[in-house]
């Protein structure tokens, strides 16, 4: 083999490793395409930076390589938390971003914790609407929270209000989210903890244990009533049952008295005369038996001028 | 050889009049293109667009998603006279990207000037209304949102001619009682908390004692009630006894009194009982008397 040839064949060489070399390379751009979707993610497809396809769910899909296409991936599934204090008690502290009061419909403040809770509504108004939409959302909370509190009583807000606040905050919230395009699905707006300020926080004990106090007088004035009326039933009962008793008791008596005249009568009218003297006797001698006696003759005493014994 | 160093030039060339010349605009971004620095030509559609290669034009991108400002807290004045410490957020973005870089260049610029204006009108505003009207338990409520409204009215058209800028929201991030207020405000709800435990320790007694006189009322009645109910049933009884006793008796009411008149003696005479008889009465008649028998 001449030098030449020898050259010409290292030569050819090389150009088919080069060749095969780009074709690999090129093979390698195309495949930088592929990309996989977690199941929590969205993908959201852009050319050249213009969106696409918004929904694109969880698996492998492919793009066209960069700078044609490219894939933003939020989390669309997973719930996001979000804390929100309205704590501080000294509120005009001027560096102060994050605590502060609350002031209440009648001039009150209370201390609240809010609990927040959202996911991504739509990927695409998620990515355009804002930098930091989760900043701008805890804006839209401590406004609407500022708000609905100023329009109510301490007393609800510490009591019954609870559940009325929470749906009505994110109601609010949500409204004024879609408002202005976050791309934010509010799941639930929880108050963590909600008290008035801890310097006047026993005068509100003191409320809740008059409000006790409150219910237990009530309790024991109606325990009381529970009892008495009963007894009271049962006391007119007894005196209904006994009237009851002696008016038949008088009949059967009347009835008694009446059938046994009517039988002494029935054999008396045989022999008036003697069944009468005979009764009177009888009466008569059952009564002086048992009595003292004196018997006077008037007689022998206007004769003696004094009486005997 | 030389050649190929003009091929590689070349090549160099093209690949940066292409990568210059095509300009990707996102969803999120507005680009003005800039002929020698002025302003030609503002691409707010996402996508590919063309443009001559730099530095004859060049591409300024500027975000055009909302942005959010806080103001610092201050300290506002009521038409009342009362002390109210507030903070607004501003939620704003850039909708005229050419007045924009002309007037603030940067969001920095912008949120410095937006700040001052809308801190400035937010103060008015709180000047023009009572403190009853931020604080309300009404029917209409609160006007805190009226109040905003009327700053975001009023500074919007100014932020736009001015900066380029849509003022999408202004709203109260915080709204207080200053901190020298907060001690009269403290005793102020103490107050209001002790008339409140008073109310209702008053009311528990109140109902108490009615709930305690009505069962009185309740009882008494059950009873008279009772009695009148036994009284009708013993008269019932008893006038059904005399009639009774009427009627076998007038059958003879001659016979009637005498063993009713001897029954009494019967009854009224015991051993104590002493008795002075008259010996002319007729029991004794036989006494000195004998019978003759006839």
């Amino acid at each position: 083999m001449s030098e030449e040839k020898t050259l010409k064949h290292t030569f050819r060489h090389a150009r088919k490793i080069l060749l095969a070399s780009l074709a690999l390379l090129f093979l390698l751009y195309l495949a930088s395409g592929i990309y996989a979707l977690k199941p929590e993610q969205t993908g959201v497809l852009m050319r050249f930076g213009k969106i696409v396809a918004d929904d694109i769910q969880p698996g492998i899909h492919y793009h066209l390589p960069w700078p044609f296409e490219s894939v933003s991936r939020p989390n669309t599934r997973e719930i996001r938390s979000l804390e929100l204090t309205f704590r501080n008690d000294e509120a005009a502290e001027e560096d102060d971003y994050e605590g502060g009061q609350l002031l209440t419909g009648d001039e009150n403040i209370v201390l609240l914790t809010l609990l927040v809770q959202y996911t991504i509504k739509s990927p695409a108004d998620y990515l355009t609407g804002s930098e930091y939409p989760e900043y701008i959302l805890s804006r839209l909370i401590q406004a609407e929270s500022v708000r609905l509190f100023a329009s109510m009583y301490i007393d609800d807000i510490l009591t019954t209000g609870r559940n009325s606040i929470q749906s009505e905050l994110k109601q609010k919230v949500q409204k004024s989210s879609d408002g202005i395009g976050l791309g934010i699905q509010l799941v639930s707006v929880q108050m963590q903890a909600v008290e008035p300020p801890p310097r006047v926080a026993h005068s509100f004990k003191d409320v809740a244990s008059a409000r006790e106090d409150m219910h237990k007088m009530l309790q024991k004035a109606n325990g009381e009533r529970n009892r008495r009326l009963p007894e009271a039933r049962a006391q007119a009962e007894r005196s209904i049952k006994e009237s009851e008793a002696q008016a038949s008791e008088m009949i059967e008596m009347a009835r008694g008295d009446a059938e046994k005249f009517l039988s002494v009568w029935d054999e008396y009218r045989k022999a008036r005369s003697v069944t009468a003297h005979r009764i009177y006797m009888e009466t008569v001698e059952n009564v002086l038996t048992r009595v003292k006696k004196h018997i006077v003759n008037p007689n022998a005493e206007r004769k003696a001028g004094n009486g005997m014994r | 050889m030389k050649k190929a160093l003009a091929a590689i030039g070349a090549l160099i060339i093209l690949i940066y009049i292409i990568g210059t010349s095509f300009v990707t605009v996102h969803e999120s971004e507005v680009v003005i293109i800039t002929l020698f620095n002025r302003p030609t030509r503002i691409v707010d559609q996402a996508g590919l667009t063309l443009k001559w290669p730099d530095p004859i034009q060049t591409a300024i991108r500027l975000d055009h998603r909302l942005q959010s400002l806080d103001s610092n807290l201050g300290e506002y004045l009521t038409r009342d006279k009362k002390n109210l410490v507030a903070s607004s957020f501003i939620i704003w973005r850039i909708a005229d990207p050419e007045r924009f870089i002309q007037s603030v260049r940067n969001s920095a610029g912008a949120q410095r000037r937006l700040s001052d204006l809308v801190s400035s009108e937010i103060g008015v505003a709180i000047g023009e209304y009572q403190l009853s009207d931020f604080l309300n338990t009404g029917k209409e409520g609160s006007k805190i949102g009226e109040i905003c409204d009327n700053v975001l009215k009023k500074t919007a058209p100014q932020s736009m001619n001015d900066f380029g800028v849509e003022l999408v929201d202004v709203q109260l991030r915080r709204l207080g009682f200053p901190s020298q207020n907060l001690r009269s405000v403290y005793d102020r709800m103490s107050a209001e908390r002790e008339r409140i435990a008073k109310k209702y320790r008053a009311e528990g007694e109140e109902e108490a004692s009615n709930i305690r006189s009505q069962t009185d009322k309740e009882v008494r009645e059950l009873l008279a009630h009772a009695y009148r109910e036994s009284q009708i049933t013993r008269g019932r009884g008893e006038a059904e006894a005399i009639k009774i006793y009427a009627e076998a008796f007038s059958k003879d009411p001659g016979f009637y009194k005498m063993m009713r008149t001897l029954e009494a003696y019967n009854k009224l005479m015991d051993e104590k009982t002493t008795l002075i008889l008259s010996a002319e009465s007729p029991l004794f008649k036989y006494l000195e008397n004998p019978p003759e028998g006839n």
